[in-house]
């Protein structure tokens, strides 16, 4: 017997082999199709016996091998079946010939024949003979079931009688069973001797034995083993003691293991399943209830160990004779399979191992074969290293330099099959179960030399094949996770290779509709990916911002904790229509070789998920070339076309002409798995016009400095244009307290620190709506001015400063009628930077009581401290008010002129104010002119007043330099004094001689010796009662030395009281103080009305008592103003 | 004495490996050592099974014979850590007992202990040390040398 059965198992020892041959013109499919409806009757019940027995079919079988018959009755052929095609009847007599033929080259062994014809028309049919039986067609073929089933049953019957033979005879001289082998030895026994008749017995006993397991009596078969095995290990018969051992070995694994192997083909039979629930078949299922199973087993070999140790025995005795080397290696192959069920890795490998090195004489292609088994074997008992190493072997044996016709395509399927025993996973199935962790580990690391060999060698094979896109797919593994194995020649070659397929496979890709999809996570690798916000003049923003807090808790653990590495919302945002980038941070791993990357782009996905959008971004590709072992930054752009959140979930490119998609969720060195963005509906874009000069702008910032003078009023305009396609349609702007910065340099506008910001109270920011809105809506490239009002007010003119800075931010925010229904604006910030310089100074202020009642004087030193001329104005003050200087430029816009000032000039002013300026405002604020003190606190109110009265005003430059601002007083230092006379007096007195109205000239002359009638008229101005009025007159000589003689008892007779009181003044109504006074002497006489000062509080009276004589400047009556006195009359007495 | 060690880790990749100068292919015994770690597997898994009542560090580091070949003996011993140790020794060397064999692993075993301890090894690359090349060179003793001794 040369030929081995690799397939062989346990089972066929209990299966009676069929030989089935096909002949004449039949198609292949109409043969497989004959066959595998025969082949249904794997299992058979004979029912009048009561067996079940197993038939195996086999077409074409060695002939040689059923002369070991005798031996091992599975291997002998015991029935024939020809399946044939004919069409005529001509052919069915030839076939007939054939078939006879046949059936006398094998009827040593074979019990029954049969043939099979189809083909032939309904009409020509003739069942001459009950061994050959035509149909029309396989189709057709209506009886097969009860045709094979006659047949087998016929063939059991045969066996069966055999078997009954020999049990029955109980003849002394049976001849010597042998092995083909034996044959010639056999007239060298001595066949009279007491062993040889023991000899020849044990073998019958085997022999029948071998019969029983295959007529389906498990149980006489394994009583006959034991019988056997006695009789014949007293006469050490080596080969046949191994055949009964194995024999026992096999029928105690078919015992143990048949329900499995049962349940199995039940399952894949249903015919089966119904053939066991007939009744007819009771008997023989008994069989396999527990009672016969628990007697059986007491035949069997108890234990695995047991089984383990007889078989080796078998194995053990085979191995001693020469002959028996495929014997022995099926007999390692049954042992393995049964032991691998049984879980005993360790000993079936010993089993393989023995297997691996039986020498037989066999063809290259049975040695590829053995090989293959072998490492299918191993494969069974889990040792996939082994398994993988014999495959590989096999493959190399397909390609083995002597042969003359290399087998290409079964090397590369064996080195395919060898990858998982390497555990390479080339194929790209890494997320299946079947990789449990452990495993995984092992793709990780593996075993590199190993790998790479078998690498190489399916590179080579699966080019030598032709099949390119294999050789591409291994190659990229060898790079992608081998590639700091490799030697440089070795990457380079690759490369090289990898890169000679571009040109040819993008040809191919073209006509190839399954373009398969690669992942090159780490060729190259992206190491870190970046999405960027917009630039900020670009960036939207939230137009009012919204309560969105969804929870009542501003922070709750139980939201933190389920943000897993799942996604990243990032909290900027893009906008339709404008270009968005992404950073990537790309790596080279190869040492050797540029990488060329092609078409790279992102790979996003649209949140709607009502259609697959495609056009809802555009992603732009870029093309890169990654020098070895190096890392660069690229840059993609991407520009989204709808207002919806975008998910960026990997990116897409080409190298090596091979397209691969790697998604963020694979690759565990990024945090994230995907990128959320939200983007917003499209936004109209400002962007400013360049025609200032004093700006200082950068990418977020644009700075602007003006320059200003104290009181100065300008109108900025800061030029934009609308950049977008989109109309501008709203337009915000919102103004920020102004707050003051100090500039260390001047120069560089920049250095501004903001450390000690205060709130800027000297400039005011206003901006014209009415004129922006007029602008809106902004079309598409057209521009718009912004216009800025800017004051520089309330500043203290009285003191020099350096230099003040202030600054604002202003933000304009803008939108589209879209996105502002949505909330969404661009913003342009602007910083204003004023700069105040110094120009006039104002100094020793000073308001004094004019010599007229109802007005005051101003005096006030102004300088100019800057370079340019300064022209000082007023819209309020006219000729007569201007006291100093006296020469009057003019009037200018309506504006009187007052003084020029040269650059570092100094002028004193002086001017006569009429109180009534200032008495309306007075009044209105209910002011009381009574009390000083409660004045006092209106002081601002007041003193602003006063500035309005004032309404001084500077101007320089003229034309189109002109600047101007006015001149702020207010912030003046203001004594007491000032205030007293700044307010106007409650009482307006009249002064009469003779009644004649001698207040305004305030002199009057008179006889000595004649009576003088003086009347003075108090009226109140006020809306107030004036109550308790004591009123004195005083009458005193200036000696204008700085004296004054108030003992004037000598020289003026008073008739009429000197004093008077009076209860109360009603507002608007006049009281009259009469009084005749005769002058006695020759001199000039002040006389005045004074107002005591009792009834009222703030300036105490210096002159009460009996001082009679003071020193004129001290309390000096000039300054006094007319609250207490009035308006001193000289009378001049001269004789008549 | 020995024609190939090898040390290999916990995940099954080669930490180390060493033939003797005289063999020219080296490959063979990769395959030797990678296919041999099936036997590994399993005698862990199996003797897994059955010493866990025992203490697990009274566990026999030695395999024994992972399985015989045609021109070589294959022996494996197991740390702890599950760090394989696999020598391949030439069949046709008879001098080699089992407790030679046995007292050559635990030699290997204390170099690489020494190996591990070394602050600036980093745990699963691959071994360069000198002190463990050295020990490994006086087992593999190779052909010539042979010769030149006797």
């Amino acid at each position: 017997m040369s030929v081995a059965n690799y397939n062989a198992s346990c089972k066929q020892h209990s299966q009676i082999l069929i030989c089935v041959q096909s002949h004449g013109n039949i198609s292949l499919t109409d043969f497989d199709e004959a066959l595998s409806r025969i082949k249904k009757h794997e299992h058979l019940t004979v029912t009048d016996a009561g067996r079940k027995i197993n038939v195996r079919f086999e077409v074409d079988v060695p002939a040689n091998n059923s002369e070991w018959g005798f031996f091992q009755p599975h291997r002998r052929v015991m029935g024939f079946i020809m399946i044939a095609g004919c069409s005529t009847a001509m052919d069915v007599a030839l076939l007939h010939e054939v078939f006879q033929k046949k059936k006398e080259t094998l009827a040593d062994f074979i019990f029954d024949a049969r043939c099979f014809v189809f083909g032939m028309e309904n009409s020509l049919i003739q069942q001459r003979n009950a061994a050959m039986l035509q149909y029309p067609d396989v189709k057709t073929w209506k009886t097969c079931d009860k045709d094979i089933e006659e047949f087998l049953t016929s063939v059991f019957y045969v066996l069966e009688s055999k078997r009954l033979h020999i049990v029955g005879d109980k003849s002394d001289k049976l001849p010597l069973l042998t092995a083909p082998f034996e044959r010639q030895q056999v007239s060298s026994y001595d066949s009279d001797s007491r062993s040889y008749r023991k000899k020849c017995a044990g073998r019958w006993k085997k022999h029948l034995a071998d019969i029983s397991l295959l007529s389906g009596l498990t149980l006489d078969a394994l009583q006959n083993y034991h019988s056997a095995l006695d009789m014949l290990v007293s006469v050490n018969d080596q080969v046949w003691v191994g055949g009964a051992l194995e024999g026992l070995c096999v029928t105690s694994a078919i015992v143990w293991y048949s329900d499995e192997d049962h349940n199995q083909s039940e399952a894949g039979n249903p015919a089966l399943s119904k053939q066991a629930l007939d009744p007819r078949n009771l008997v023989s299922s008994k069989m396999g209830n527990s009672a016969t199973l628990a007697y059986l087993l007491k035949y069997c070999i108890q234990t695995p160990e047991d089984f383990v140790d007889r078989y080796k025995e078998a194995v053990i005795n085979y191995s001693r004779c020469k002959h028996l080397g495929v014997v022995e290696l099926e007999a390692c192959i049954k042992a393995t399979k049964v032991m691998a069920i049984m879980k005993k890795s360790m000993e079936a490998s010993e089993f393989l191992q023995n297997a691996v090195y039986i020498t037989l004489n066999v063809t290259e292609e049975e040695r590829i074969t053995r090989y293959s088994i072998v490492a299918d074997l191993y494969r069974a008992i889990n040792f996939h290293r082994k398994s993988a190493f014999y495959k590989r072997v096999a493959a190399m044996q397909c390609v083995a330099p002597n042969l003359n016709k290399p087998n290409w395509q079964k090397c590369y399927q064996l080195l395919q099959h060898s990858l998982k025993g390497y555990h390479l996973n080339v194929l790209g199935d890494e997320n299946k179960s079947s990789f449990d962790s452990e495993l995984s580990d092992q793709v990780k690391y593996g075993w590199p030399q190993v790998r790479l060999r078998v690498l190489h060698e399916l590179v080579f094979s699966s080019r030598r094949l032709g099949k390119n896109k294999m050789a591409v797919r291994y190659m990229l593994y060898l790079l992608m996770h081998m590639h700091q194995h490799l030697l440089e020649t070795e990457e380079k070659e690759i490369c090289a290779g990898l890169e000679s397929f571009v040109g040819k496979s993008t040809l191919h890709e073209q006509n190839d509709s399954d373009v398969d999809v690669h992942m090159l996570y780490n060729l190259p690798q992206v190491l870190e990916i970046v999405p960027k916000p917009l630039l900020f003049l670009a960036q939207p923003t939230i137009l009012q911002a919204e309560q969105s807090t969804d929870s009542v808790f501003l922070f709750t653990p139980s939201t933190y904790q389920s943000l897993k590495r799942v996604e990243q919302h990032i909290d900027f945002k893009w906008c339709v229509n404008t270009p968005a980038e992404i950073q990537l941070q790309i790596h080279n791993p190869l040492h050797h070789h540029t990488l060329h990357v092609s078409e790279l782009r992102l790979i996003c996905e649209s949140s709607s998920e009502e259609e697959k959008e495609v056009d809802f971004i555009e992603s732009h590709q870029v093309s890169l070339d990654i020098s070895p072992n190096s890392t660069i930054q690229a840059t993609l752009v991407v520009v989204p076309k709808k207002n919806r959140t975008i998910k960026i979930k990997g990116y897409e490119s080409v190298v090596f002409g091979v397209r691969s998609q790697c998604l963020f969720s694979d690759m565990n060195w990024i945090p994230i798995n995907l990128f959320e963005v939200e983007v917003t509906p499209a936004l109209p874009m400002l962007q400013r016009e360049f025609s200032n000069c004093n700006l200082n702008c950068d990418e977020n910032e644009c700075e602007i400095e003006v320059h200003f003078y104290p009181g100065e009023i300008k109108t900025l305009c800061i030029p934009y244009t609308n950049i977008s396609e989109v109309n501008l349609d709203e337009i915000e702007i919102f103004l920020s307290q102004p707050v003051d910065t100090h500039k260390h340099n001047i120069s560089s506008a920049v250095t501004t620190s903001t450390k000690a910001d205060k709130k800027c109270n000297w400039l005011k920011l206003k901006f014209n709506k009415e004129e922006l809105n007029s602008q809106l809506p902004l079309l598409p490239q057209k521009s718009i001015q912004i216009p800025f009002q800017i004051e520089a007010t309330n500043v203290v003119t009285s003191g020099a400063f350096d230099l003040k800075a202030c600054s604002s931010d202003v933000q304009i925010k803008y939108s589209c009628l879209e996105a502002f229904e949505k909330n969404w604006c661009r913003m342009v910030s602007v910083k204003l930077v004023v700069m105040l310089h110094p120009c006039l100074l104002i100094s020793n202020l000073n308001i004094s009581s004019a010599t007229r009642q109802l007005n005051y004087i101003t005096t006030m030193q102004v300088e100019n401290i800057c370079d340019d001329v300064i022209r000082v104005t007023s819209c309020k003050l006219n000729c007569d008010n201007i006291v100093k200087p006296t020469q009057l430029t003019g009037i200018e816009n309506g504006h009187i002129v007052i003084t020029d000032l040269d650059a570092n000039d100094k002028k004193k002013l002086k001017f006569q104010i009429p109180t009534s300026t200032l008495c309306t405002a007075i009044l209105e604020n209910k002011f009381d002119p009574l009390s000083i003190t409660s004045n006092i606190s209106n002081e601002d109110f007041i003193q602003d007043k006063f500035n309005e009265a004032m309404s001084l005003e500077w101007r320089t430059g003229s034309g189109a330099k002109l600047r101007r601002g006015k001149i702020n007083i207010s912030l003046c230092e203001f004594n007491l004094t000032n205030f007293v006379n700044l307010v106007t007096a409650p009482i307006y007195w009249e002064f009469l001689v003779n009644d004649i109205i001698i207040t305004e000239s305030g002199k009057c002359s008179v006889a000595i010796g004649e009576p003088c009638p003086v009347t003075i008229q108090l009226k109140n101005i006020t809306e107030h009662m004036i109550s308790k009025l004591d009123l004195e007159l005083e009458i005193f000589q200036d000696q204008e030395n700085g004296f004054r003689e108030w003992n004037m008892e000598d020289c003026v007779l008073c008739m009429g009281c000197q004093g008077q009181y009076f209860e109360e003044v009603a507002p608007g109504s006049s009281i009259d103080f009469e009084i005749v006074l005769m002058f006695l002497l020759v001199g000039q006489y002040n006389v005045r009305l004074k107002r005591m000062s009792a009834n009222y509080d703030g300036i105490s009276d210096k002159c009460s008592g009996v001082l009679r004589r003071t020193m004129s400047n001290q309390s000096n009556p000039e300054v006094l103003s007319y609250r207490e006195f009035s308006p001193k009359v000289v009378f001049t007495a001269v004789r008549k | 004495m020995a024609v190939c060690i090898a040390v290999i880790a916990k995940e099954n990749y080669p930490l180390y490996i060493r033939c003797s100068a005289n063999v020219e292919d080296e490959l063979k015994f990769h395959f030797t050592v990678h296919t041999s770690l099936d036997v590994v597997e399993e005698k862990i898994s199996s003797t897994g099974k059955t010493s866990t009542a025992r203490a697990p560090d009274m566990r026999e580091f030695y395999l024994g014979q992972l399985y015989p070949s045609e021109d070589y003996r294959i022996y494996g011993y197991v740390t702890n850590t599950k760090v394989k140790f696999v020598m391949v020794v030439e069949a046709s060397n008879t001098q080699i007992r089992d407790n030679d064999v046995r007292s050559m692993f635990r030699r290997l075993h204390n170099a690489y202990t020494s190996v591990v301890c070394n602050p600036f090894y980093i745990l699963g690359s691959n071994i360069s040390s000198k002190a463990f090349e050295k020990v490994v060179a006086g087992m593999i003793v190779d052909e010539q040398k042979k010769e030149l001794f006797t």
